[in-house]
C-alpha cells in the first residue's frame, strides 16, 4: 500500500468500508476502469498471513480458548453473543471500550474493524430475496414499497453467486428462488431422517434442505488461492484454504489485480462533503485512526459500505446548509427503521436409533427449512404477518449418557472418551417489520477518542415479532415430535432478546420511490445527491427472514455498474 | 523426585504450562510429594484437595494418561482465576471451604492426613446425580452460591473438560482429525473405533 504522503487526493471513486459490500463495490468499480480509493477504518488483514489462529487447537490456548475476564471486560458488548470473544477469534471483533456506543434500549452492535470487516466472520448462509419479499410492504400497507422487483436483481444474484461460490440444493420454489449453486454439502443420517419425516407428516409445503452456504464444494473460484472446503469448521478465524467467501480472499485481490485500487486502512471516514452548487458530493473527510491527522479525498462518485449503522452515522454527520439534518435526510428516515432478525427460538430433541453412526468432518453449515407461513392458501395464519425459516443441525453432542450416571472411577474415565447422544436442534430466524420508531442517532456530548459523536440506539422487536415467536417454537416442537424424537423441548428466549444480536442490522437508509419517505432510490443513490450510493444493509426496505449478505453483494454490484455507466454518460 | 519427572508432572513438555517463579521454586525444592504445587487463586489446602479429588474422579489406569501428568488441577485453578468473574470465584471458593470442612474431622486436622477413602466417601454421599435430591438446595432454592453437590459436580465437569482439552488426550487418545476434507455420516466403529473426536 502507498504511504499516505504518496497518496493522491483525486480519484474516480471512493469506497468506504471493505466488508461484504465494500469489497464488491471495489471490485466492480475497479473492473470498470475507475481509479478507486478504498478506505477502511480498521487495520490491514491480509488473506492467510493474518489469520494467526487458523491452525491452532484448543490446547494451544490457555483455558481451551474461553474468553478471559480481561477479554470480557474489554469486549462486554461483543461478549453478549457468547461466541465472538473466544480467544481464537476475538482479534476480528472490536474492543468496546475503544469503540463505545450508547443504548437507550439494549442493542447488541457486533463489529469487526479491519480490512475485510465482518466478511471474515460472517455466517455465510446465502439466500435470495423473492417477490414475496419485495411486494410485501406494498400489499400490506407497511412502511414503503421496495422500488425493485426480483427480475431487476436476479441477474446480479447470478453474477455474485458465480463469482463467490455458493453450495446448496435448488428446490424450484417461487418464494425461495433457485440459485447458481455448487454441489450441496451432505445432510447427516439424522437430518435425512427428519427430512423424510417432515415430508410424510406435513402437507403445507414445508421442506428440509441443506443450507446454502458461501463455501466452495467443487473446483475453484477467482481471488487469492481459493479451494474447496476442508470441513474444519474454523471459518471465523479466517480460512487458509480460501474456501468460504471473504473480501480478503476474493473481491479485494480481484480489485487489486486491476491496478486501479488504492487501499488505505486506518482511515475513519466521518463526513461526505456536499457541494451545493453542483448538488453533488465532492469527497470525504477522513481521520487517520493512528496519527489522528485529517485528510480530504475527492472523487466523482462515493460508495458508502461501512455497515448499516456506520454509513447512517457518516451521513448524519455530513451536515450542510442544504442538508442540516444529515446528507440525504430530507425524509427524516435516516437512521430509522432499524431491523434485525429475531431468533433464539425453536426446539431441540434427543434422537435414538443412530448410536452406531457418527459424522466424519465438521460441516460449518446446517439444515434449512425455508419459510412456509403466509405464502397464500392454507399456509396463511392470522396471528402474524410474514414468516420465518429454520436453521439447525444434528450431531453427537456433549458427553456420553454414562458420564452423568457415574461419580468417579475408571469406568468414568473410559466413558468420557465416548461420543454423546445424537441431538437435533431447529432454530428459527424471523422477519422483523420496519418501524420508524426503531432508530439510531448521534450523541455529540459523548465523543470517541477521535472526537467523533457516538451512536445511541433505541430499538426493539414489536408485537408482530413476538406473536410470530410462539409459532416458531410450536412448529419446531411439532416437527421433532412428528419425527418420533424424545425429550423434545421448545425454547423461546424472549426476555433476553435484543436487536443487533442476529448481526443482521439493516434499514437505516431505506430505498423507496418517494424522496419524502425514503433515503435511497432504486439504484441505491441518495435521492437528492445521486453520486453517493449506499449499498450496505442500510438500503433494506424490509428484512425478509433470511441471512441478508448475499443481497448486499448483488445490490452493490448492480449499483457499482450503474455508477460506472452514469460516469461514462457524465450523469453521476 | 528426579527433576525430569518433576518437569513431566508439571507438563512443561506439553507447552501447556508457563513456568512461573512459584513453579520453579517447587522444582528446585523438589519435594517428594508431587501434589504440592502453588495455585494461582486457590489456597494451598484447596490445591491439595483439588489434586486428590481429580485423581479420584479420573483415577490412574494402565492405558490412559493420568490427570496429574496432564496438569488437570493446574488447568482448573487457572480457569477459575482467569475465566470466572469475581462473584463466581467467591462462590467457588466458599463452596470449596464448605466441602473441605466436611472431610476434616476438625479445623486443625492436617489436610494431608485425609485418605482417598475419606474423599470417596465424600463423593459417594455429597456428589449427587440427576435422580438424587440435593437437600441443601431444597432447603434454600434462592441461595446464589454453590451447594456442596453443585460444587463437586462442577469439579467433575471441569476435570473432564480439562482432561479432554489437553494435547495428549486430544491428539493421542481421542480421535484427532484436524483436516477432515469431507463430511458424511458413517459407521462409528469404522470411523473412530467407538471414540469421540477431540475437535
Amino acid at each position: 500500500m502507498n504511504k499516505n504522503s504518496e497518496l493522491e487526493n483525486e480519484y474516480d471513486a471512493i469506497v468506504v468500508g471493505t466488508g461484504i459490500s465494500g469489497g464488491w463495490a471495489a471490485k466492480e468499480l475497479c473492473e470498470n476502469g475507475l481509479k478507486t480509493l478504498v478506505l477502511e477504518r480498521g487495520r490491514m488483514v491480509k488473506h492467510i498471513q493474518d489469520y494467526p489462529t487458523a491452525n491452532m487447537d484448543p490446547w494451544d490456548f490457555p483455558n481451551g480458548g474461553e474468553p478471559t475476564r480481561e477479554t470480557r471486560e474489554r469486549m462486554p458488548k461483543q461478549n453478549r453473543t457468547g461466541f465472538v470473544t473466544k480467544e481464537y477469534r476475538k482479534h476480528f471483533f472490536v474492543d468496546d471500550l475503544k469503540h463505545p456506543y450508547n443504548e437507550k434500549r439494549r442493542f447488541d452492535w457486533i463489529r469487526g474493524y479491519q480490512v475485510g470487516g465482518r466478511s471474515l466472520t460472517w455466517g455465510r448462509q446465502s439466500y435470495r430475496l423473492s417477490d414475496l419479499d419485495f411486494e410485501a410492504n406494498k400489499k400490506e400497507g407497511i412502511a414503503v414499497d421496495w422500488p425493485v422487483r426480483y427480475k431487476d436483481i436476479a441477474p446480479w444474484y447470478d453474477k455474485v453467486e458465480e463469482f463467490i461460490g455458493v453450495s446448496g440444493e435448488n428446490l424450484g420454489l417461487e418464494h425461495f428462488p433457485d440459485q447458481k449453486l455448487l454441489k450441496p454439502m451432505n445432510l447427516n443420517c439424522v437430518e435425512e431422517h427428519l427430512k423424510s419425516k417432515i415430508a410424510e407428516n406435513f402437507d403445507d409445503g414445508r421442506v428440509l434442505t441443506i443450507g446454502r452456504t458461501a463455501h466452495i464444494t467443487e473446483g475453484t473460484k477467482p481471488g487469492m488461492g481459493r479451494s474447496s472446503c476442508q470441513y474444519r469448521d474454523r471459518c471465523m478465524r479466517g480460512c487458509p484454504f480460501g474456501a468460504y467467501f471473504s473480501s480478503n480472499s476474493s473481491t479485494l485481490p480481484t480489485a487489486e489485480a486491476t491496478g486501479n485500487m488504492t487501499l488505505r486502512p486506518n482511515s475513519i471516514v466521518h463526513e461526505v462533503i456536499y457541494d451545493d452548487k453542483t448538488k453533488k458530493a465532492t469527497g470525504v473527510r477522513v481521520i487517520d485512526a493512528e496519527t489522528k491527522e485529517s485528510h480530504v479525498y475527492n472523487a466523482k462518485v462515493i460508495f458508502l459500505c461501512a455497515s448499516a449503522m456506520a454509513s447512517a452515522a457518516i451521513l448524519l454527520q455530513s451536515k450542510s446548509e442544504r442538508f442540516p439534518n444529515g446528507l440525504g435526510n430530507d425524509s427524516g428516515e435516516l437512521g430509522c427503521n432499524i431491523m434485525d432478525h429475531h431468533f433464539h427460538v425453536g426446539a431441540r430433541a434427543i434422537v435414538d436409533g443412530f448410536e452406531d453412526k457418527i459424522n466424519k468432518g465438521r460441516r460449518a453449515n446446517g439444515i434449512y427449512i425455508p419459510r412456509f407461513r403466509n405464502l397464500g392458501g392454507k399456509t396463511d395464519v392470522k396471528e402474524f404477518k410474514r414468516g420465518y425459516g429454520y436453521q439447525g443441525s444434528a450431531g453427537r453432542r456433549g458427553d456420553s449418557e454414562a458420564v452423568a450416571e457415574m461419580k468417579y472411577g475408571p469406568q468414568l474415565k473410559e466413558a468420557i472418551l465416548k461420543p454423546g447422544q445424537w441431538q437435533m436442534t431447529l432454530s428459527a430466524f424471523g422477519e422483523t417489520l420496519p418501524d420508524h420508531n426503531n432508530r439510531m442517532y448521534l450523541d455529540y456530548d459523548k465523543l470517541d477518542e477521535w472526537g467523533l459523536p457516538t451512536i445511541t440506539f433505541d430499538a426493539d422487536f414489536g408485537e408482530n415479532e413476538l406473536a410470530m415467536r410462539k409459532d416458531m417454537e410450536e412448529q419446531a416442537i411439532k416437527m421433532l415430535e412428528a419425527a418420533g424424537y424424545k425429550n423434545v423441548k421448545g425454547f423461546n428466549e424472549v426476555e433476553s432478546r435484543a436487536m443487533g444480536l442476529g448481526i443482521h442490522e439493516m434499514g437505516t437508509a431505506r430505498m423507496g420511490h418517494d424522496p419524502k419517505t425514503s433515503v435511497l432510490n432504486k439504484y441505491n443513490q441518495i435521492h437528492a445527491c445521486t453520486n453517493v450510493y449506499v449499498t450496505d444493509g442500510s438500503f433494506m426496505t424490509s428484512s425478509a427472514c433470511h441471512n441478508p449478505s448475499l443481497g448486499y453483494m448483488a445490490f452493490t454490484a448492480r449499483a457499482a455498474n450503474h455508477a460506472a455507466e452514469e460516469l461514462k454518460k457524465n450523469n453521476a | 523426585m528426579k527433576r525430569r519427572e518433576a518437569l513431566k508432572n508439571l507438563g512443561l513438555a506439553t507447552g501447556f504450562f508457563v513456568a512461573t517463579p512459584t513453579v520453579m521454586s517447587i522444582l528446585q525444592s523438589c519435594t517428594a510429594e508431587p501434589d504440592t504445587w502453588t495455585p494461582m487463586i486457590l489456597t494451598e489446602e484447596q490445591g491439595i484437595v483439588l489434586t486428590k479429588l481429580v485423581n479420584i474422579i479420573l483415577p490412574n489406569t494402565d492405558d490412559l494418561p493420568s490427570v496429574t501428568e496432564l496438569n488437570v488441577p493446574q488447568f482448573i485453578d487457572r480457569y477459575v482465576a482467569e475465566i470466572f468473574d469475581d462473584e463466581d470465584q467467591n462462590h467457588f471458593k466458599s463452596a470449596f471451604d464448605k466441602t473441605i470442612a466436611i472431610v476434616k474431622p476438625d479445623a486443625k486436622t492436617d489436610i494431608n492426613t485425609i485418605s482417598d477413602e475419606d474423599y470417596m466417601a465424600l463423593l459417594d454421599k455429597h456428589m449427587l446425580l440427576k435422580n438424587e435430591i440435593d437437600e441443601e438446595r431444597e432447603s434454600d432454592t434462592k441461595f446464589e452460591g454453590l451447594t456442596v453437590s453443585e460444587f463437586l459436580n462442577r469439579i467433575k465437569s471441569m476435570t473432564i473438560k480439562a482432561y479432554k482439552t489437553t494435547q495428549e488426550v486430544g491428539e493421542n487418545v481421542l480421535v484427532y482429525d484436524p483436516v477432515p476434507a469431507q463430511y458424511y455420516c458413517g459407521d462409528l466403529e469404522e470411523l473412530t473405533g467407538g471414540k469421540d473426536y477431540s475437535l
